[in-house]
């Protein structure tokens, strides 16, 4: 059994470019077409509260929303310094 | 992020450290905030200096002889610690190896530093299943990757360095309650965003360090998107 989430940091190749970086992760492996993926679907880490409701929305967005690929503002709630 | 009131209480209450943390993406700026932080701490500094010796390992041009041991102190590879190793009473810790992992002493366990001997160090755990509980840590003996330096750098120090910072990869798969973010460098790969910014329970709990004049406040996020799952 595997556990993962490769919206998170893919293992590190040492001086690999984006390519290299891709084609080091699971998905690449001989064993992939073997596996079932199962998926969870709650945020269990943030409690539940209003704001936080929405800062998990952005979380998710942060990986699956194409136009959040870029540089873009700080969730409201986060406090700069 | 640390104000000087949790710097003071961390010299007798080890949980200061236990649940709050900054995160930066590249190495070198954690070790400038470790630095900083271990120097505004109160007490005496203690300084562990490492023993190193080199094997060379491609008996190539260049690399026939053996460096002087003033060049093998001057490596800071990540796989090891510092040579000069510099605690202070309260300071936390992270181990570099798997000591004991069934007493939880695992390669990256958080401690905070109890006891300054000069055969041993004596810290207590933070977090997890074996919170609070105070083990001890001797010098043992490292080697560096093989992939870092044209000789493999054995060092015997203690299997620690300092963790009022740490770096976003370490930092994936754990939580903590209040998570300060060194930004001024972007992050430089896939996820790091997302890891750094989802470590909090709370978003009220969550704070980030920007350069002053970065454009209207914004930062990177990068993404893989042939890597995930749809």
């Amino acid at each position: 059994m595997f556990g993962g989430d490769f919206a998170q940091i893919l293992p590190v190749v040492k001086h690999g470019t984006r390519a290299d970086i891709v084609s080091a992760n699971l998905q690449k492996s001989f064993l992939w077409n073997q596996i079932r993926v199962l998926t969870l679907h709650r945020n269990m880490r943030v409690q539940d509260n209003e704001s936080n409701r929405r800062f998990v929305e952005w979380l998710h967005n942060l990986s699956y929303e194409p136009r959040l690929y870029r540089k873009i503002p700080l969730f409201p709630g986060i406090k700069q310094f | 992020m640390y104000p000087s009131q949790l710097l003071q209480r961390a010299v007798t209450d080890y949980t200061a450290f236990r649940t709050s943390l900054i995160l930066s993406p590249r190495n070198d700026t954690v070790t400038k905030i470790n630095e900083t932080l271990i120097g505004a701490m109160p007490g005496d500094v203690q300084t562990y200096l490492s023993i190193d010796t080199a094997e060379v390992v491609n008996e190539g041009e260049g690399y026939g002889e053996m460096p002087a041991v003033e060049v093998l102190n001057s490596f800071h590879p990540a796989s090891l610690p510092p040579s000069r190793l510099r605690l202070k009473i309260g300071a936390p810790v992270l181990l570099l190896r798997n000591l004991a992992p069934q007493e939880g002493l695992c390669n990256g366990t958080r401690l905070s530093v109890t006891r300054l001997g000069r055969r041993c160090i004596q810290a207590r755990i933070l977090g997890g299943l074996f919170d609070g509980q105070e083990r001890l840590i001797p010098r043992i003996k490292l080697n560096s990757s093989d992939d870092e330096l044209p000789y493999i750098v054995s060092r015997v120090q203690f299997p620690v360095r300092l963790c009022f910072a740490m770096t976003i990869n370490k930092g994936q798969g754990q939580s903590f309650d209040t998570v300060g973010v060194d930004l001024r460098t972007s992050v430089f790969t896939h996820g790091q965003f997302y890891v750094v910014m989802s470590r909090v329970t709370d978003v009220n709990r969550l704070a980030v360090l920007l350069v002053e004049d970065e454009m209207s406040n914004r930062v990177r996020n990068i993404v893989y998107p042939e890597v995930l799952l749809r």
